[in-house]
C-alpha cells in the first residue's frame, strides 16, 4: 500500500480494460464513420448523375420550346435535401436557369460560386460528364452536358450547354458523426458502468482480502503473533493465500510453543537429573552446570559459573583432549553425538579425588562448540561390582557346563527328528509314485495291449494265408490272454491302493446276465457243459450299482467253473437275499459240476495271489488273482463272498452284493403282464436245466410240465390228449440221449394230436446247427441257451400271438452285424438277415483296382455294389438306380467328384443321398471343398476297411427308421462298457455298427472323441466318454 | 449540436477519470478523500459521457419555400447580408405557388411563405402549420383593373374577368362584385397567368383583370383603372410566414433567426432602400421579367413593393390579437371552408399561431 506504486490493482486492471475498449469502440465508431461517409458520397454522385441528366434532358427539351416546365421541374428538384444549387448553362456560359431564379441570364462564372470555366469547357467539348468532390469531400459537383438548340436569329460559339448540380452532404455527414459518437459515448458510459462494477469486485474481493493479508503479515513482523486469523475469503487464489497465512502462523505459533514447552522439558530433566551435566566451551569453561553435577563436586552451580573445568580434574587425569584441546576434534560435532564413554576422576572441592563414567557430547550452537560431560559417579558402584564379579566368576563356569550338557542332547535329537521326517517323505513319496505308477499303468499297458489284439484281429480278416491265420490267432489269443492277466493285476493293483470307484447307475440285471451268457456261454458250448440261468421272480429287473464289476464278479466266478469243471452243467442263480426301502442285497450264485474243492483249498481261496493248489495253477493257467478281486469288489458292493465245495462234488462260489433299488425298479418277470396262459411242456435231460426253465415259466404264469427224455415227453403229450388239456407249446432240448430235439419234434409231428402244439428248440450250440435246426420243418423257434424269462416270454408271446407283434424286431433292423448282445434277436432272424442287401452302394473310381477293394469290402458286409469309371457315367447312375450311399472319387477324367457331386444335388431324388468322397488328398481344404460340394463325407486312400465300414454304417440307413432307438441305449451302452473294458477289438465295429445312436446319446463332439479314442485302441478313454456320457434311463 | 466536434477532442482524455488515477502524493492521501475523490471522477466521467449522448443532433437546414412575392424578398435580403445562414436556413425558390403548397403538403418543406387562403387550404389538408409571423399584408397590391369606360363595378356584368392569382384574385373579385351586388356567376371569369391577362387585355379579349404588382401598375400604364383594390380588404390579403408544428419544436432557434432576419432586413431596407434594393434587384428583376426587356432602374424595381405594407414586430401584437383584424379574417375564412366541408371545424386562434418569436412587450 505505501510502497509508492501508484497503481493498485483494483483501479488499474478496469481502467487498462477501459481503455482498450474504449480505444476499440472509437476505432469501431470511426471506421463506421468514415466508412458512411464514402457511402454517401458515392450516393451522391450516382443520385446528382441521375438529377444532372434529367434536368440535362429537360434542358434539351426546354431548349426546343417553353421553359416554364423546365424551370418548374428545376425549383421543385432544388427544394431536395442535399441539393446545394442546380443550374442550366447555355453555350455562352450564362445561367439559363438555376435554382436560384436571380441567376437567370447571368453569367455562370459571376454567379455561381467556385465555378470552373475548364470544367465547364472540358465538358461541352468531350460531351463527357464530370464530377468534382470539394476537398473536404463534402459537396459533390456534376456537370453534366446537353445539345442546345440556339435560336436561329443568335450566333454560339458552342453546341452545348451543360447542367451543373452541386450536392452539399455536410448535413448528412454531421448526423451521421452525430450518431456515431453518440452510440459510442453509450458503450463507453456502459463500458464504464461495467468497469465500475468490476473494480468495486477488485476491491471487495481482492484488494481487502491482499490489504488484511499485509496487515497481518505486518502484525505478525511485529509482535510475533497473530490475534485473529486472517478472513478467509475473496477469489480461490486470495483465499488460499490467506488459508496458508493462517496455517503459517498457526504452525510458527505452535512450534514456538513447542520450543518453549521442550526448553522447559529440558532444563527440569537437567536440573533433576542425577547425573552431572555440565557444559563447556570450547575453552573449557564451565557454561553451565546442573545441582547434581555441582553436589557431585561439593559446590553449588552458581560456585562453578564460568570457571574452568580444570579446576574439577585432578591435573594428572585430564583427558586427552583437556590437555591437548586440539584433540577435542576428535569428538564428532552435533547435539545427538555422544563421544568416547570413559572413566574420568574428578576432585570435590574437600580435595577427594573420585571415579565417574563421563561421555562426552559436542555440539555447535549458534557459532559456538560446546561440550557436554555426563558425569556419574561410580565408587559405590565399583565397589559392588568388584564384589559381584567375584560371586559370578564361579556360578558363570557352572552354567556353561550344564549349558554345553543341554545343547548336544539338543543336537541329537534334532538329528533324529531329520532322520524320521525324510522317512516319512520317502515314504508318502514312494506311497504316491506306486498311485501314479498304478494309473499310469493302467492306461500305458492296455492302450498298446488293446493295439495289438485289434492290429491282430484286422490282420485276421485280411489275409488268407493258413499259416499266417494260425500265427495271427495264436497272437490274438496270447495278447487276450495277456491283457487278462494284466487287467486283473491293474484291478487288484487299484483296489489295493484304493483307486477304485464303483458307478451308481441304473443298470439292468438282465443285461449283466446276458453278457456273462453271451462271454461264457461259448466256452462252456466248447467243452460240452450245459448253462442254466436262473432267477428269482422277485428279483428287480433295474436296480442301482455299477453293472460292469458286478459283470466283473460273476464272469471269474463263471471263467473258474468253465475252467474247472470237465462235464455236467454250469448253473447261474441270482436271488434276493435282502430287501429294504432303498437298497436290495442280491445274492448270485455259480454253481459247477467241477473238481471241486478240499476245505484246506476253500480256507485258501479268496486270497491274494492264491490258488487252491500250485498244480491247478500249472495245469489250469491264472494268475489266482481273480477270487481275490470278486472279494475286494463285493466288498465294495456291499457284500461278501463264499464257497462251499467239497472235493469232486462240484463248487458253488456265491457272492451278495448291495445295491440301490431303481425307482423304475420292478420285477424282472412281472406275472400282472401275462396274457398267455399256455400249457407248456419242457423237455430236457439236464435236471437243473430242466428245473429252470419249468420254474421260470411258471413265474411267467405258464403251466409248465417237465420230462427227462423224449419217450416221456411223447407219453405226456398223448395222456394230455386224452385228458383234453393239450400242450400248447414243447420246449425241445436239441441235445437228448437217445431222443434228440429234432427227432423227438418229427415224432411229435407225426402224432395225430388235435391241435399240434408249437415247437421250440432250445439249444446251446453254433450257428451251424442252429440253421440245421431251424430249416427242419418241425420247429417253430429256436431259443439260445441259457434262456432268460424276458427272451422266453417274447417268444412265447410272439408264437402264441399275443405278444409283442413279430414286427418288434424291425426296431432291430438299424442292427446291421450279428450281435449276440442283444437280447431279442433271435439267431435265425439274424442269419435270415445276413442274407439279404443291406443296401445299394455306387462307388464311383477311375482305378479300376480301387473299385475291386471297394467292392469286394463293401459285398462283405453285405452291400450291393454298382461302379462307375467318372462322373458322367456316376450321374447316369444315380438317375437310373437308387442308392444308399455314393463313394466318390475326388480326381477322374470327364467329370470330377466335385462336379458329378454338385450335378447330383441338382437332382431332386439325390438331394439327401449321402455322398462320401475317397481321395488321396488328406489336406484340410480338401475336405473342405467337398462338404462345401455337398459331400457328407470323407475318406481317405489307401482304404482302410475298418474306417469304410465305420463310414458306411454311419451314413447307410435302410430307409425305414432312421431315428435310433434310444430306448435301446442302456443295453448299448452296457455292452460297449463291457467290450471296452475287456479290451475287445470288436468294439470298434460295434460301436461303428452303433453310430448313430452313438452320435445321438453323446452329442457330435464327444461322440467324435469317442470314436477316435476307438481308432487309437485308447479303450480306457473311450470308457471314461462313455462314463461322463452317463446313463440313460429307458424311456 | 455545434458543440459536438469540440467535445469530441475532449474526450480522448476525460479529466475526471483521469483524476481517480491517483496522483503520487508524498503525503499519504486520507483515504476518505481519496473515495471521494474517485466517486467525483466516475460521477463526473459519467455525466460527460451522459451529456454527450444528450446533445442534440445536428439539423438539416429548415427549408422555407418562397414564390415570387413581395413579401417574400426580405428574406432574400437577409440571405444576401449574412442575417440567414445557407446551413441553417435553405430559402427554396419555386416559381408557381402550386409547387409551393404542394411542396409544402409534401413535407418537403419546413416552412413557406404562403397567403392566407393558402395556409388555410394547406390545413385542410391536416398539416399542423402555425403562422410565426406575417411578412406582408396587400395594402392596395392587389387591384381589380378594368377597360377605360368600365369604371363602376355594376358595369362589369356579363364581362369576361381575367384572375392571375386564384387565390388571392378571387378574394378580391368577390369583394369588388359584393361591393357592386354582383353575383359571381354574373361575370364571366377566366383564369390566366400574367402574362396572357396582360396579352389578352392588350388584345380586347378580358374586360377587367385581377392582379397584384407589379402587374397592376402594368396594367394601369396600359390604361386601366382601378376599380377596387386590396384597400378596401384591410388586413385580409396577408402573406404569412408558416412553419411545420414539428419544425417549430425542433428547431426553435432556426425560426427564431429566421424571423429576426426578415425584420432585420426589413429594418435595413427602411434604413437604406436604395442599397437593400440593388442588393435585392436580381430577384426583383424576376416580378418584371416577362415584360422587362431593358435593364431597369431601381425605382422601377421598387414598383414591386406598391401596395404592399410590412407590418414590422410591434405592429404583430395588435394584429394578431383575438378578435383583432386577423382573428376576424381566420374565422370568416374558416367558416367558409367548414361550410364548404373542406375543414371540419373552427380552429382556436392559439392553434393557429406560435407568437414565440414575437418579440415581448
Amino acid at each position: 500500500m505505501r510502497t509508492g506504486r501508484v497503481f493498485t490493482l483494483q483501479v488499474a486492471l478496469p481502467l487498462a480494460l477501459m481503455a482498450v475498449l474504449a480505444l476499440a469502440l472509437v476505432m469501431a465508431t470511426l471506421d463506421s464513420f468514415y466508412r458512411f461517409q464514402a457511402d454517401l458520397l458515392r450516393e451522391a454522385r450516382r443520385d446528382g448523375m441521375a438529377l444532372a441528366s434529367e434536368i440535362a434532358r429537360s434542358a434539351e427539351r426546354a431548349s426546343l420550346g417553353t421553359q416554364s416546365t423546365l424551370a418548374s421541374d428545376l425549383t421543385l428538384e432544388a427544394a431536395g435535401d442535399n441539393v446545394g444549387l442546380i443550374a442550366v448553362i447555355d453555350p455562352d456560359g450564362s445561367v439559363v436557369l438555376a435554382s436560384r431564379l436571380a441567376w437567370r441570364g447571368e453569367p455562370a462564372a459571376k454567379v455561381i460560386p467556385d465555378f470552373d470555366d475548364a470544367l465547364l469547357q472540358r465538358v461541352v467539348a468531350r460531351y463527357a460528364r464530370e464530377v468534382q468532390e470539394s476537398a473536404d469531400s463534402r459537396r459533390v459537383r456534376i456537370v453534366v452536358p446537353y445539345d442546345y438548340h440556339s435560336p436561329e436569329d443568335r450566333v454560339h460559339n458552342l453546341a452545348q450547354g451543360a447542367v451543373l448540380v452541386d450536392l452539399d452532404l455536410t448535413h448528412q455527414i454531421e448526423a451521421s458523426r452525430h450518431e456515431s459518437l453518440l452510440h459510442l459515448a453509450r458503450q463507453i458510459a456502459m463500458s464504464a458502468v461495467v468497469m465500475l462494477v468490476l473494480a468495486w469486485l477488485m476491491r471487495s474481493r481482492v484488494t481487502r482480502p491482499l490489504a488484511r493479508l499485509e496487515q497481518a503479515s505486518l502484525d505478525f513482523a511485529a509482535h510475533g503473533e497473530v490475534l485473529e486469523p486472517v478472513p478467509v475469503d475473496g477469489p480461490r487464489e486470495v483465499a488460499e493465500l490467506a488459508r496458508n497465512f493462517n496455517e503459517m502462523t498457526a504452525r510458527i505459533q505452535q512450534a514456538r510453543q513447542e520450543l518453549q514447552a521442550s526448553a522447559a522439558r529440558h532444563t527440569a530433566v537437567v536440573e533433576a537429573a542425577t547425573d552431572g551435566i555440565i557444559t563447556v566451551d570450547d575453552a573449557f569453561r564451565i557454561r553451565m552446570i546442573n545441582p547434581a553435577g555441582a553436589k557431585m563436586f561439593g559446590y553449588t552451580p552458581s560456585d562453578l559459573a564460568a570457571r574452568p573445568l580444570s579446576e574439577l580434574l585432578p591435573e594428572n587425569h585430564w583427558p586427552l583432549h583437556l590437555r591437548h584441546p586440539e584433540h577435542a576434534d576428535g569428538l564428532e560435532p552435533g547435539p545427538a553425538v555422544v563421544g568416547v564413554p570413559s572413566l574420568v576422576r574428578g576432585v570435590r572441592s574437600d580435595g577427594e579425588v573420585f571415579a565417574a563414567d563421563a561421555s562426552f557430547s559436542r555440539m555447535r550452537t549458534q557459532g559456538e562448540d560446546l561440550v557436554t560431560v555426563i558425569l556419574r559417579d561410580v565408587t559405590q558402584r565399583q565397589r559392588a561390582e568388584q564384589a559381584y564379579r567375584e560371586l559370578n566368576d564361579s556360578l558363570e563356569l557352572r552354567v556353561l557346563q550344564r549349558t554345553a550338557d543341554l545343547a548336544q542332547a539338543n543336537e541329537r535329537l534334532k538329528a533324529q527328528e531329520g532322520e524320521l521326517r525324510e522317512a516319512k517323505e520317502r515314504a508318502e513319496d514312494a506311497s504316491r509314485m506306486k498311485g501314479d505308477f498304478l494309473a499310469n499303468m493302467s492306461h500305458e499297458i492296455r492302450t498298446p495291449m488293446n493295439a495289438i489284439v485289434g492290429m491282430t484281429h484286422l490282420a485276421l480278416r485280411g489275409t488268407q494265408d493258413a499259416r499266417l491265420l494260425d500265427y495271427l490267432q495264436k497272437i490274438q489269443q496270447s495278447s487276450r490272454h495277456l491283457l487278462g492277466i494284466i487287467d486283473d493285476i491293474l484291478d487288484f493293483s487299484k483296489i489295493e491302493a484304493d483307486k477304485l470307484s464303483l458307478e451308481l447307475i441304473d443298470f439292468s440285471i438282465a443285461t449283466v446276465l446276458d453278457n456273462f451268457s453271451n462271454l461264457i456261454s461259448d466256452r462252456a458250448q466248447a467243452k460240452g457243459l450245459e448253462l442254466i440261468l436262473e432267477v428269482a421272480p422277485d428279483v428287480p429287473d433295474f436296480v442301482v450299482g455299477d453293472p460292469l464289476r458286478l459283470g466283473q464278479v460273476l464272469i471269474n466266478y463263471g471263467n473258474n467253473a468253465v475252467k474247472f469243471t470237465a462235464q455236467g452243467e454250469i448253473q447261474v442263480s441270482v436271488s434276493v437275499q435282502q430287501l429294504q426301502a432303498e437298497h436290495v442285497t442280491l445274492r448270485f450264485a455259480v454253481r459247477d459240476t467241477g473238481i471241486g474243492l478240499s476245505p484246506e483249498q476253500v480256507g485258501q481261496l479268496f486270497q491274494s495271489f492264491q490258488q487252491a493248489d500250485t498244480s491247478t495253477s500249472r495245469r489250469y493257467g491264472g494268475t489266482g488273482l481273480g477270487l481275490a478281486i470278486a472279494r475286494k469288489l463285493a466288498g465294495l458292493m456291499g457284500g461278501e463272498v463264499g464257497v462251499i465245495s467239497r472235493q469232486g462234488e462240484g463248487s458253488t462260489f456265491w457272492f451278495t452284493a448291495r445295491l440301490g433299488r431303481s425307482l423304475g425298479a420292478r420285477p424282472m418277470l412281472k406275472p400282472g403282464l401275462r396274457k398267455v396262459e399256455a400249457r407248456v411242456l419242457v423237455v430236457d435231460d439236464n435236471a437243473s436245466a430242466r428245473q429252470v426253465l419249468t420254474e421260470m415259466l411258471h413265474g411267467l404264469g405258464f403251466q409248465a410240465e417237465a420230462v427227462d427224455g423224449g419217450a416221456a415227453a411223447l407219453e405226456v403229450l398223448e395222456r394230455a390228449e386224452q385228458q383234453a388239456t393239450p400242450f400248447e407249446v414243447l420246449m425241445l432240448d436239441l441235445r437228448m440221449p437217445g431222443m434228440d430235439g429234432l427227432e423227438l419234434a418229427r415224432r411229435v409231428r407225426q402224432m395225430p394230436l388235435l391241435r399240434q402244439p408249437m415247437l421250440v428248440l432250445v439249444t446251446g450250440l453254433g450257428p451251424d446247427e442252429v440253421m440245421a435246426a431251424e430249416s427242419a420243418a418241425e420247429i417253430d423257434a429256436v431259443l439260445l441257451k441259457p434262456v432268460n424269462p424276458s427272451q422266453l416270454l417274447d417268444r412265447l408271446q410272439t408264437m402264441l400271438g399275443s405278444g409283442p407283434s413279430a414286427g418288434a424286431a424291425d426296431g432291430l433292423g438299424a442292427e446291421p452285424a450279428p450281435t449276440p448282445a442283444d437280447p431279442s434277436v433271435t439267431p435265425a432272424q439274424v442269419l435270415r438277415r445276413a442274407g439279404t442287401t443291406r443296401g445299394r452302394i455306387l462307388a464311383v473310381d477311375d482305378n479300376e483296382v480301387n473299385l475291386q477293394i471297394a467292392r469286394e469290402l463293401l459285398r462283405g458286409q453285405g452291400f450291393e455294389v454298382d461302379v462307375a469309371q467318372d462322373g458322367q457315367q456316376a450321374l447316369e447312375l444315380v438317375g437310373r438306380q437308387t442308392y444308399h450311399l455314393v463313394l466318390m472319387d475326388m480326381q477322374m477324367p470327364v467329370m470330377d467328384g466335385l462336379a458329378a457331386t454338385r450335378a447330383m444335388r441338382l437332382l431332386p431324388r439325390c438331394a439327401r443321398l449321402p455322398i462320401v468322397a475317397m481321395t488321396a488328398n488328406a489336406m484340410e481344404k480338401d475336405r473342405q471343398d467337398c462338404l462345401q460340394a455337398g459331400m457328407n463325407d470323407f475318406l481317405t486312400k489307401p482304404i482302410d476297411p475298418a474306417r469304410l465300414a465305420a463310414v458306411v454304417q454311419s451314413w447307410v440307413v435302410p430307409t425305414s427308421d432312421q431315428a435310433a432307438d434310444l430306448g435301446s441305449w442302456p443295453v448299448v451302452a452296457a455292452r460297449l462298457r463291457q467290450l471296452l473294458s475287456e479290451g475287445d477289438p470288436d468294439v470298434i465295429d460295434w460301436a461303428a455298427a452303433q453310430e448313430p445312436l452313438v452320435r445321438q446319446v453323446l452329442g457330435g463332439a464327444v461322440a467324435e472323441a469317442f470314436k477316435d479314442s476307438l481308432r487309437r485302441f485308447d479303450f480306457d478313454e473311450a470308457l471314461g466318454l462313455l462314463q461322463d456320457a452317463g446313463p440313460r434311463p429307458v424311456p | 449540436m455545434r458543440e459536438v466536434p469540440e467535445r469530441s477532442v475532449s474526450w480522448a482524455l476525460p479529466v475526471p477519470l483521469g483524476a481517480s488515477l491517483g496522483v503520487p502524493d508524498a503525503a499519504p492521501v486520507c483515504p476518505r478523500r481519496r473515495r471521494v475523490l474517485r466517486l467525483a471522477g466516475v460521477v463526473g466521467g459519467l455525466s460527460w459521457l451522459g451529456g454527450l449522448a444528450g446533445c442534440a443532433a445536428p439539423q438539416q437546414p429548415l427549408k422555407v419555400g418562397t414564390v415570387l412575392h413581395p413579401a417574400c424578398e426580405f428574406l432574400f435580403l437577409g440571405r444576401e447580408t449574412g442575417l440567414l445562414q445557407a446551413r441553417e436556413t435553405r430559402l427554396v425558390e419555386l416559381l408557381s405557388r402550386a409547387d409551393n403548397m404542394r411542396l409544402v403538403e409534401e413535407g418537403a418543406l419546413d416552412a413557406a411563405v404562403l397567403s392566407l387562403d393558402e395556409f388555410f387550404i394547406c390545413r385542410t389538408q391536416r398539416l399542423d402549420l402555425r403562422i410565426v409571423a406575417v411578412l406582408g399584408v396587400s395594402d392596395g397590391a392587389d387591384a381589380l383593373m378594368t377597360r377605360p369606360g368600365l369604371s363602376r363595378p355594376e358595369q362589369l356584368r356579363g364581362r369576361r374577368i381575367a384572375v392571375v392569382d386564384p387565390s388571392t384574385g378571387m378574394v378580391v373579385l368577390e369583394a369588388a362584385l359584393a361591393a357592386a351586388s354582383l353575383r359571381q356567376d354574373e361575370v364571366m371569369r377566366v383564369s390566366v397567368t400574367a402574362e396572357q391577362a396582360l396579352a389578352q387585355f392588350r388584345a380586347g379579349g378580358v374586360d377587367a383583370v385581377v392582379a397584384a404588382e407589379p402587374w397592376v401598375s402594368q396594367f394601369e400604364a396600359l390604361g386601366a383603372e382601378r376599380v377596387f383594390d386590396s384597400t378596401r380588404l384591410p388586413d385580409r390579403l396577408l402573406r404569412v410566414l408558416a412553419v411545420r408544428s414539428q419544425s417549430l419544436q425542433a428547431q426553435p432557434e432556426t425560426v427564431r433567426r429566421l424571423v429576426t432576419a426578415h425584420w432585420n432586413a426589413v429594418d435595413q431596407f427602411q434604413r437604406d432602400p436604395q442599397g437593400a434594393c440593388r442588393l435585392m434587384a436580381p430577384r426583383l428583376r424576376l416580378h418584371h421579367e416577362p415584360f422587362l426587356l431593358q435593364e431597369p432602374s431601381i425605382e422601377q424595381l421598387a414598383l414591386s413593393f406598391r401596395g404592399q405594407r410590412l407590418p414590422l414586430a410591434a405592429a404583430h401584437r395588435a394584429l394578431l390579437r383575438p378578435g383583432g383584424p386577423f382573428d376576424v379574417a381566420q374565422q370568416a375564412l374558416q367558416q367558409g371552408l367548414v361550410a364548404r366541408r373542406q375543414l371540419q371545424r373552427v380552429a382556436p386562434l392559439q392553434d393557429l399561431l406560435d407568437t414565440r418569436f414575437l418579440p415581448q412587450a
